[in-house]
């Protein structure tokens, strides 16, 4: 009876951990999103923030590349990690191709989502 | 290298803990269920170890999720003999007083080389003397010879014999095992006696076993 028990613990405590961890990849991706659209519209208007908010975003992405690291293939991480080193030097540029990496970054983390989430195709 | 290091070693435990989880049944005969299991879990162990691109807890989930699901699986096949027969599949028997059922072999695909290896196993190397073979769910045979080639058996003299547990290991290399004492209704006071009466330390013992009739055997620890 206690390894049943155990059992059906360890069970709740994966799906619960799964399913949690679905959870914090959609917010956080959602304010990975937020942040690179607010670059995007600073770099539009040609504002001076726009380095800082990119440092930020170095940052921000540096802390949520450990947690993420937990459930997405490190290969993938990489690409992304390489797209936001990219940024700053890229608008010190003024390069045109700051803001395809800005919405690379953000097709990127979408793609860690998608192929986390249990969709009908992702399972078959 | 020192992640795959660090990896293995983790997993490791984790398998251990799984194999324990799973229970004695699992170390023993494999059940079909439990054959799955066994060889999806050495495989999906060595992904994580092999490709540090894989994060760790996509072996862990696996593995633990299955053995879950087996554990869960077994207990359902306790409650249910349905449900047992479904998982596990039932006997069945090959031979009845001596004749092979050769519908049931075909069925079985057991080729009568293995038939005649697992007969030679138990000792039996002419068919006519089986009364029953049957080949269970993990697929072992089983055979009960005919009454008359059946060894005798001191019933069978007509003898009344004690039914008594073996003797148990009740000092291991210098240590007392108190479980097995408590088995065979002993103490560690009978116990120090016979070292006393033995002039032994405990030290000096290499293995000491004992039965219910207080009968011993005494090994001492050979001197280098």
């Amino acid at each position: 009876m206690k390894r049943i028990t155990l059992c059906i613990g360890i069970f709740i405590a994966i799906i619960v951990v799964s399913i949690g961890s679905l959870f914090l990849l959609h917010k956080n991706n959602k304010e990975l999103t937020e942040k690179i659209d607010e670059i995007i519209e600073l770099y539009n208007n040609e504002s001076d923030e726009v380095s800082d908010k990119v440092n930020d975003l170095e940052k921000y992405w540096d802390d949520y590349y450990i947690r993420i690291s937990f459930v997405a293939q490190s290969s993938t991480l990489d690409d992304i990690s390489y797209s936001v080193a990219k940024l700053l030097p890229l608008y010190e540029q003024d390069s045109d191709e700051f803001v395809s990496e800005c919405e690379s970054i953000k097709y990127w983390i979408k793609r860690v989502y998608d192929s986390q989430f249990p969709h009908f195709y992702s399972v078959f | 290298m020192l992640i795959v290091f660090f990896r293995a070693i983790i997993l490791y435990i984790i398998i251990i803990f799984s194999i324990r989880l799973m229970g004695k049944r699992q170390l023993g005969e494999l059940q079909p269920s439990e054959l799955v299991v066994t060889i999806l879990m050495s495989n999906i162990a060595t992904l994580p170890i092999e490709d540090i691109n894989i994060p760790m807890i996509m072996g862990v989930v696996p593995i633990f999720t299955l053995v879950c699901l087996d554990v869960g699986l077994s207990h359902l096949s306790l409650l249910s003999r349905g449900f047992r027969r479904i998982i596990s599949g039932s006997p069945k028997i090959i031979i009845t007083d001596g004749k092979i059922d050769q519908k049931q072999m075909k069925k079985l695909r057991f080729t009568i080389d293995d038939l005649m290896e697992s007969l030679r196993s138990v000792q039996v190397f002419d068919i006519t003397e089986v009364q029953l073979a049957i080949v269970e769910t993990t697929g072992k045979i089983s055979v009960y010879q005919k009454q008359n080639l059946q060894p005798c058996t001191p019933q069978d003299m007509g003898m009344n014999k004690k039914s008594k547990n073996p003797p148990q290991l009740v000092i291991d290399d210098g240590e007392v095992v108190e479980n097995a004492l408590n088995f065979i209704g002993l103490n560690k006071k009978w116990l120090y006696n016979i070292l006393k009466k033995e002039q032994c330390e405990i030290e000096n013992v290499f293995m000491m076993t004992a039965d219910e009739d207080k009968t011993y055997k005494l090994v001492r620890r050979e001197l280098d």
